[in-house]
């Protein structure tokens, strides 16, 4: 239907026009699109301004660079093999079959998915770290041998816990669509003879399948684009990806055109498989749910639920309790390595930390200021965008959307590669400011606060804000007392979901941030190459403890639905 | 208190004519009913008087003063109207009192008197006691009526109505209908309503407009629509109807003798709506079911009068819905749920010349 009179304002002054439209468009300009073409420009000119792809294909001609790419693509793949090992057998445990400690193991699935996968990887440098591993030593001391039982730093270690943190994806989008599928499509094949075992896998799984290879893109494309757990596990033994091979070409000396054009494959392989998923998968999934509410038919395992639960116990532990329980540990440590006594522990840590330690009481700083900012500007620059594309008919709307949603094909050291081709030097210097920070994670994040809003405003009825308008509100206002505050979940939903993940932030900070403005990802990053172990450990547990905190709370205000995005 | 003119209203989507050269004048105090099938065009004209759409072509006129036409539309907040929608739109966010307010507040009217207003309307609507209520905590009826005392409360030009009671219940449904026309009627006040069930508009509206592709088909009470009406599309749109097709073969006066394609011949007598069809010329001749008399046994009349076989009956509580079979038409008729006829049972069957419609094939 058309509105034609919505897009009117204020007598005589066309708030849309004059308002909306410039905000919108020029934080499009500063955040998305300048830093973009600046990156496009910069993998094309060599600094004498000659024109040419060799820098493209120096990534062929190269072995390092090469090499960096093939075990990005190596480590992507097994990934996303794995998550799928784990990811969907647990999905149809915990929706399906009769095993205890369901919402244990679904709410610690939702834990992996919002710990910074850095910090597990750092915790599994404890446990299997190839010296003083607690479970390489455990071995050794056990079988009397002086064999390594795992070897962390390598690219198996580096494949196995990007898996525990990017199997959540499947997990969570296989569990969903199980949990509302209609089950009288099983109950039929039951009918028809079918034993539950056979109709597991011949009517259940097809109909899940659009779902799991949608929650296997999104593993990929995390596993892809992970910087911190590469760094950390990778680096000091000559491994390296595409993400921290990049950040090597901007460390000395720097190769601002090569690190410009090895992000570009990034940028396109995930932008060809989020179009793919959009097109192909996102029509195929909603077919199954047929708007009846009906109980899924429950499995009973017998016997096979204990080795089912235990699977499925086994993972989480991987993934969220071993490491935790380790970080922990150290953090409450005198000093890690000696035996583990009730003396040597203490809260020393902690209070270092927080009040002797400059480096991280900055970062701290740094950090609330950056995510409480960038969530809130973000979702404003959201909020203003989707009403202008949904209620309004003015130019641009489509250009506009796409803009807002091409972030989520942009990895965070791509994102800082292009931040650092638009703004390092004048006209726009932001660079060496704690802005550039903020810029980037905006433009990082204001994704999560567009979908959010635009989902939001979609199921708020035209009506609503006609019957303001006709009793007598102008349209501006018809949108602040009724569209608004009727948003109010999705912009909260949208503002936490921007908060945690600007918090802990490391993939785009590691190439943005200065002195002085180091924020706490960085900081880590920093103590755990000086092998400051027991305070990095301290600190570590503080940011998933305050990360917790506000996915508790956003689940209070969301509901369950929120799992769903990340 | 105000009058609407709509002259020659038109509105397009593509190629599709929603609103098509519609003119209509209401009067003060008037309650309009537009009716007609999905995608005839009667929300468009409805949201074209709102202001939520400009028109292509045409006028709208409230009280002298031009608010819609080709080149200047005046907002929807500048016309002193209210709307109650199908989805009832009452605000989840706001209390009952709240939502009644706020377009008294939008006026910036003392509180005292927001408070007086909002409780006559509330006790008007039959909504006493629930002003603190959330609307998820109220039943869809109460819900429209919320959206109805909201509306009213800013003692509006003109009440827009569309499709109201289409949410709710049958019951619910019946008992909203009489309440809205005595609100009306204690208001006075220039109400247009759009719905596409006849019934509705019947025990509404003072005249009801049938709507077809964009156009009126129709104007007129319930009595001349449903009795004389002028088209094909009226006849069978507003109840239900025995379309017989034919030829005049006769004509004097004051009646037309009608040979139907399959076989029966009709007298018709002239009626005021429809010209009066000349000798040879194709017409359409509608009975409805309760017009046409059976009997099992002879009935004294000269003429139109037939010989039949029930094919089908079915008992509907209030009455018969019979399917009879004459020469090699099938008619529909009802009768009292006294009449039992058995199926295949022979009957005498009686059209009144009179109460035979007949229209332009």
């Amino acid at each position: 239907m058309v509105n034609g009179h919505l897009r009117r304002g204020l007598k005589g002054f066309d708030i849309v026009k004059w308002v909306l439209f410039p905000i919108a468009l020029t934080a499009v300009a500063i955040l998305i699109l300048f830093p973009l073409i600046m990156m496009f420009k910069g993998s094309v000119f060599t600094p004498e301004g000659k024109f040419g792809f060799f820098y493209f294909l120096n990534i062929f001609k190269q072995k390092v660079l090469f090499k960096a790419f093939r075990n990005s693509m190596v480590i992507a793949v097994w990934a996303t093999f794995l998550s799928l090992l784990t990811g969907v057998p647990m999905a149809w445990a915990v929706s399906r079959t009769d095993i205890p400690l369901k919402n244990f193991i679904r709410n610690l699935a939702l834990v992996s998915m919002v710990t910074p996968p850095f910090l597990g990887a750092i915790a599994w440098i404890f446990l299997l770290g190839p010296g003083a591993g607690k479970l390489n030593v455990l071995f050794k001391e056990l079988f009397h041998t002086k064999v390594t039982l795992f070897n962390v730093f390598s690219i198996e270690g580096i494949i196995f816990v990007i898996a525990m943190y990017v199997y959540p994806f499947v997990f969570i989008n296989t569990a969903s669509v199980l949990d509302n599928m209609d089950s009288s499509l099983e109950d039929a094949a039951n009918m028809l003879g079918a034993s539950k075992w056979k109709t597991a896998f011949k009517i259940t799984l097809p109909l899940v399948a659009p779902a799991i290879i949608s929650g296997a893109i999104l593993s990929f494309l995390e596993a892809l684009a992970l910087f911190g757990v590469p760094a950390v596990l990778g680096m000091s033994r000559g491994i390296f990806t595409l993400t921290t091979q990049i950040y090597q070409l901007f460390h000395y000396p720097p190769q601002f055109q090569q690190g410009a054009a090895l992000a570009i494959p990034l940028v396109v392989i995930t932008g060809v498989l989020l179009i793919f998923q959009y097109l192909y998968l996102g029509k195929k999934q909603f077919v199954l749910i047929s708007g009846k509410t009906t109980q899924p038919t429950i499995i009973k395992l017998g016997k096979a639920k204990w080795p089912v639960l235990g699977y499925c116990v086994l993972v989480v532990s991987l993934a969220v309790i071993v490491p935790y329980f380790m970080l922990l540990l150290i953090s409450l440590s005198k000093v890690w390595g000696v035996p583990l006594t009730l003396s040597n522990l203490t809260l020393h840590n902690f209070e270092f930390i927080l009040f002797h330690y400059r480096l991280s009481q900055k970062s701290f700083l740094n950090s609330f200021f950056l995510a409480f900012l960038a969530a809130t500007i973000a979702v404003f620059l959201a909020l203003i965008v989707v009403i202008y594309n949904k209620r309004t008919e003015n130019v641009g709307r489509g250009f506009l959307h796409f803009m807002m949603v091409l972030p989520f094909a942009i990895p965070g050291v791509a994102m800082a590669v292009a931040f650092l081709w638009a703004y390092i030097r004048p006209p726009f210097m932001l660079y060496g400011t704690i802005w550039i920070l903020l810029a980037a994670y905006v433009a990082r994040r204001i994704p999560l606060a567009y979908m959010a809003c635009s989902d939001g405003l979609t199921q708020i009825n035209l009506e609503l804000e006609e019957s303001a308008r006709i009793i007598g509100a102008s349209w501006f206002r018809s949108i602040m007392n009724i569209t608004v505050p009727l948003l109010k979940i999705s912009l909260v939903s949208g503002w936490i979901l921007i908060f945690i993940s600007s918090f802990r932030e490391i993939s785009a900070s590691i190439l943005l941030y200065s002195t002085n403005n180091e924020v706490i990802a960085v900081t880590i990053f920093t103590l755990f190459e000086e092998g400051e172990f027991e305070a990095l450990a301290a600190l570590s547990i503080l940011v998933l403890l305050i990360t917790l905190i506000f996915v508790a709370g956003s689940r209070k205000v969301v509901g369950k639905s929120f799992a769903q995005v990340s | 208190m105000a009058k609407v003119r709509i002259k020659n209203l038109t509105k397009k989507f593509g190629e599709v004519r929603a609103a098509d050269n519609f003119s209509l004048d209401i009067d003060e105090g008037e309650f309009v009913a537009l009716v007609g099938p999905s995608g005839c065009g009667k929300t468009t004209t409805l949201r074209c008087i709102a202001g939520f759409i400009d028109p292509d072509d045409g006028e709208i006129i409230l009280n002298d003063r031009v608010i819609s036409s080709k080149k200047f539309v005046l907002p929807p907040e500048q016309r002193n109207m209210a709307m109650v929608f199908q989805s009832y739109a009452v605000w989840p966010h706001k209390t009952v009192y709240k939502n009644i307010s706020f377009g008294l507040e939008l006026r910036k009217l003392p509180k005292s008197e927001v408070r007086d207003r909002v409780m006559r309307s509330l006790e008007l609507t039959k909504l006493k006691g629930l002003e603190n209520r959330y609307p998820n905590e109220l039943s869809g009826g109460q819900q429209q009526r919320v959206a109805l005392a909201r509306g009213l409360v800013v003692e509006p030009d003109v009440l827009l109505l569309d499709e109201p009671l289409s949410n709710l219940d049958a019951i619910l449904r019946e008992e909203m209908r009489f309440d809205l026309r005595e609100i009306q009627q204690k208001l006075k006040i220039t109400s247009i309503y759009v719905t596409h069930d006849q019934t509705e508009a019947m025990v509404i509206a003072d005249r009801i407009v049938v709507m077809n592709q964009g156009r009126i088909d129709q104007i007129g009470s319930a009595e001349d629509i449903y009795h004389s009406s002028k088209s094909r599309f009226v006849a069978s749109f507003v109840g239900t109807t025995n379309l017989l097709k034919g030829m005049v073969q006769r004509k004097d006066e004051s009646f037309v003798e009608v040979r139907t394609e399959k076989g029966m011949v009709l007298r018709v007598k002239k009626g005021e709506g429809n010209e009066f069809p000349d000798i040879d010329s194709d017409v359409l001749i509608s009975v409805r079911p309760e017009s046409i008399e059976i009997e099992p046994s002879r009935i004294e009349k000269a003429h139109n009068l037939y010989k039949g076989k029930v094919v089908q009956k079915t008992f509907l509580g209030s009455f018969y819905d019979y399917r009879i079979k004459v020469e090699k038409e099938v008619l529909r008729v009802q009768t009292s749920s006294h009449k039992h006829l058995e199926v295949d049972a022979e009957v005498w069957m009686y059209i009144d010349p009179g109460l035979c419609n007949y229209l332009k094939a």
